[in-house]
């Protein structure tokens, strides 16, 4: 038998200890060929750019940083977990070198370990990568609106198996040197010695709360742009009590349970309790981090998820009052042929039209208000009635204008406004003098409206409001050069109106450049931008789940011998396999429910803070993000307490 | 009144058709009286912990039955069972077999723990145990910071501690130096006297079976022979001796 042979049937008598470090390496390796192998896609480099050059570039990058993020974390990954393996193995090194194994044989036998559990997550890693490597590709394809044939780049194949396989090496010889070497009957009795009762510092833990509790007040009370200065030191506090918290705290919290009489002495609690203990000892640094990465990637996740339900509001279009606006004005002016292609379009589309608003606006000159050059600036001016009739569709105060008097409209909302103080005045002056083709008549400025009750030339110009007769004399004296003539249409599904709203950009030329505007196109690109981003994140929040997880599965089958153990005890004194579950049930639900809250927690101040950051509501879209952690994470626990109990009865029963 | 009663307890290793069949017992019978201590004494691979594995339930016989109380523990199911254990016996092994991550006091409650009883009958319950058998003082110790001696009696506290039909105890004193055997023996013989407690003890060594009332002989899975302890533990440990001479096999060393 050679040293092979002898590695080969270690790994294999201790499958249920490796699967799922290899678990999380496989699916580390398929990603990371997933998207290797969409930047290497040959459409990317030759082809034309996707429809929009920023999300042609902007997927680019953003995979990018991935590979990177992914990288760096299997180094660390890796690392931990292959240390953590060769320091629970002692004993078995211990009896190795009693039966006369160098040192250097015993290196070797792991390296060759390490080497065969390598090349195995590489090879499935690559399987799974190529297979899922066309449903990713169906993913982009919709993302960016090209058409990726499936592809197997040979070149991400090698780098990925280069890279993963050097990674391995490297990491797990560094881990090798780092072995230390102790005296073999130490070694041997290794397992043997029973654990001290973990201790505490309460001094600590008071601490861990304390940080807790300033950082999240912190993060909750801080508004605007002071979030940006509080974040730094709020993350470091944060972390250092999240430190604290699971080092310390979890471990005074659970002896102050198991010094509460009533809970203590109730049935199974004592066993669960006492040997929740030790197990928060062995695990609290793995679950403090498992709970950083798990903020990290909430947040992110979740923040996401908000944009992606507020787009609306970022980026203002739930303030536009129609869906789609098209202006006609210059040689443009009575062409009626377009307006109704327009509508003509949307209809195919299946949308039916709810309003549509035709509006003729004249611009003028107000030579009241001039600016440095001396130059009147310009100003739409509107007749009462059809501003009320605009007003009344966007859900807006409608105004009564008196011959003589004028109503300025600023077109955006500005809440420090107030009616009564003229706080917050965006016009200051008492009078407009309208210029039109050389005539000039004074309009007193009664108040000021805000808010914009027609679509696209609003965001651009000032409204003036006049009485329906003023608007009349000034129609008059005005030229077709003067003219705008607004047409606004509202559907009743404006999200489903991008394809056609393309369509309508399409028919009307460049003729319209500037004058036609739907809500739909700004709209649908920002959600495919943050929904590609949400897709990745999930896909990193997947990677991070998956690896600290498999690092706490292996933590609690590590001791599995010794608990073994203690329920064979158990079962000799005579407990039922329901106790037995449930006390199994109350030490894995702690261990694994634990960071998932702690990370839940953190992930929602932030949120919070975020949300003070850019006034906008973030919390609510969160939990939607948190519940589908929770359920995942559920599933994982229930699949690793079967998995536990299992191995349990099996020591037990044997 | 029996406490505990068996009938042509038969026990087979290795049948249906594989490899070599053993006898671990064959035809065997006990009868235990309630308040008495018996011994039960034999050579390596007699079959007494096979005997003992039955009596306590955690091992089934081939044929025959083993009545407790009047009941055959062996027609319930795995959960029954256990509640019956938990309920009727009481054990004693060789390796102690205390849980690390209790404390002595929370040690010696779990059965009562397990039953879900109140707090003031586990508190006065464990003043009890801890005088009867000399371990006040280390109640609040963890297993490991207790000598072997003690965490024996620890064991017995816990073995004793619901009041079980019977104790059944596996080879106490083999992880014991001679002085902590003897304190352990004391402490048996007290709980078996003062509290009328039944004990039924699988052991090796002479000396700890002349604590017993009675001492049952197994060799070869058969009953061998039996002798009652009719005057003082002196004159019983030299009878004990001569048995043992007796039976032969593993015991010659020992003498």
């Amino acid at each position: 038998m050679k040293l092979y042979d002898f590695a080969f049937k270690n790994l294999k008598g201790n499958v249920y200890r490796y699967i799922m470090y290899y678990l999380s390496n496989v699916f580390t390796i398929a990603v990371f060929y997933i998207f290797l192998n969409f930047l290497f896609h040959p459409r990317l480099k030759s082809g034309p750019l996707a429809p929009s050059a920023t999300v042609h570039v902007g997927a680019m990058i953003g995979i990018f940083i991935c590979l990177v993020i992914i990288i760096i974390f299997t180094v660390l990954f890796i690392g931990y977990a292959t240390s953590m393996f060769i320091k629970s193995r002692g004993k078995e090194f211990g009896l190795l070198s009693l039966f006369g194994m160098t040192n250097r044989q015993i290196r070797k036998y792991v390296m060759t370990e390490s080497t065969i559990i390598a090349v195995l997550s590489i090879i499935t890693g690559l399987l799974i990568g190529v297979l899922f490597s066309k449903l990713f590709f169906m993913a982009m394809e919709a993302f960016m609106g090209i058409a990726l044939p499936f592809n197997i780049s040979l070149i991400a194949l090698f780098i990925t198996i280069v890279a993963f396989f050097i990674l391995f090496e490297i990491v797990n010889l560094l881990a090798l040197v780092k072995m230390k070497n102790k005296e073999i009957v130490e070694q041997l009795k290794s397992s043997k010695i029973p654990k001290e009762l973990p201790k505490f510092s309460r001094r600590k833990s008071a601490l861990g709360v304390i940080l807790l509790v300033i950082g999240y007040v912190t993060a909750w009370i801080v508004d605007g742009d002071l979030v940006i200065l509080a974040m730094i030191p709020v993350v470091l506090i944060v972390v250092l009590g999240t430190y604290f918290i699971f080092t310390q705290f979890s471990i005074a919290l659970a002896n102050k349970l198991t010094n509460n009489k009533e809970i203590f002495y109730n049935k199974t609690n004592m066993i669960a309790f006492s040997q929740m203990i030790f197990k928060l000892k062995d695990t609290a640094k793995v679950l403090f981090l498992a709970a950083i990465l798990g903020t990290i990637t909430f947040t992110a996740t979740e923040t996401i998820y908000s944009f992606f339900t507020v787009i609306p509001n970022i980026l203002g279009i739930s303030n536009i009052p129609q869906d789609i606006a098209i202006v006609q004005r210059g040689e443009n002016l009575y062409d009626e042929e377009s307006i109704d292609e327009a509508i003509r379009i949307l209809e195919d589309e299946g949308l039916s039209i709810e309003d549509f608003f035709k509006v003729k606006l004249i611009n003028v000159t107000n030579e009241t208000d001039k600016d440095s050059d001396g130059n009147g600036s310009y100003i739409l001016a509107i007749s009462n009635s059809d501003y009320n009739m605009l007003a009344k569709s966007a859900a807006r105060e409608t105004v009564t204008v008196r011959e003589g008097e004028a109503i300025y409209n600023y077109p955006f909302m500005n809440y420090l406004y107030e009616e009564e103080t003229e706080a917050g005045r965006m016009y200051p002056y008492e009078v407009m003098a309208l210029s039109l083709n050389g005539e000039i008549k004074d309009f007193k400025v009664k108040r000021e409206v805000h808010g914009p009750v027609a679509t696209l030339i609003m965001r651009y110009s000032d409204l003036v409001i006049l009485n329906d007769n003023d608007y009349k004399k000034l129609l008059d004296n005005a030229t077709e050069n003067d003219l705008r003539i607004f047409n606004g249409i509202n559907v009743d599904q404006w999200k489903r109106s991008y394809k056609a709203s393309l369509e309508i950009e399409d028919m009307l030329g460049v003729g319209y450049d500037n004058n036609f505007y739907s809500k739909a196109i700004p709209y649908i690109e920002m959600r495919s931008f943050y929904g590609f981003a949400l897709f990745l994140g999930f896909f990193i929040a997947f990677l991070f789940f998956l690896a600290t997880g498999s690092i706490i599965y292996f933590k609690l089958f590590n001791e599995i011998k010794q608990d073994g153990i203690e329920y064979g005890i158990l079962k000799k004194i005579g407990i039922t396999k329901k106790e037995m579950n449930s006390m199994i049930t109350k030490q894995i639900g702690v261990i694994f429910f634990l960071p998932f809250v702690v990370s839940t927690l953190h992930s929602l101040f932030a949120l919070k803070s975020l949300a003070n950051l850019l006034d906008v509501l973030l919390i609510s879209n969160g939990l939607i993000v948190m519940v589908g952690y929770f359920i995942f994470q559920g599933i994982y626990f229930l699949i690793i307490r079967k998995i536990y109990i299992n191995k349990i009865n099996e020591l037990i029963y044997a | 009144m029996f406490v505990l009663e068996t009938r042509g307890l038969s026990k087979i290793y290795g049948s249906k058709g594989k490899g070599v069949a053993v006898k671990a017992l064959d035809d065997f019978s006990i009868n235990v009286k309630e308040g008495e201590f018996v011994g039960i004494m034999g050579p390596s691979g007699s079959g007494k912990t096979t005997l003992l594995n039955i009596l306590a339930t955690i091992d089934s016989p081939s044929s025959g039955e083993v009545f407790i109380k009047g009941k055959n523990p062996h027609k319930l199911d795995k959960d029954e069972l256990a509640l019956f254990r938990r309920k009727n016996l009481g054990f004693i092994f060789q390796e102690f077999n205390l849980l690390d991550t209790l404390s002595v006091k929370e040690n010696i409650i779990l059965p009562l723990v397990l039953e879900g009883r109140g707090q003031k009958e586990i508190e006065k319950k464990v003043m009890d145990m801890a005088n009867i058998l000399n371990i006040q003082d280390i109640l609040n110790k963890r297993t490991y910071e207790i000598s072997g001696g003690q965490q024996q009696r620890v064991a017995c506290a816990r073995a004793l501690i619901n009041d079980p039909s019977i104790i059944l105890a596996d080879e106490p004193t083999g992880n014991l130096d001679s002085k902590a055997s003897m304190d352990l023996m004391e402490a048996l013989e007290t709980i078996n006297k003062k509290r009328g407690a039944t004990i039924a003890m699988v052991t090796h060594d002479a000396f700890a079976a002349s604590f017993c009332n009675r001492i049952v002989m197994i060799k070869d899975g058969k009953f061998f022979l039996e002798i009652v302890k009719s005057s003082s533990r002196q004159v019983f440990f030299k009878e004990i001796l001569d048995a043992l001479s007796l039976i032969g096999g593993g015991y010659n060393e020992t003498i």
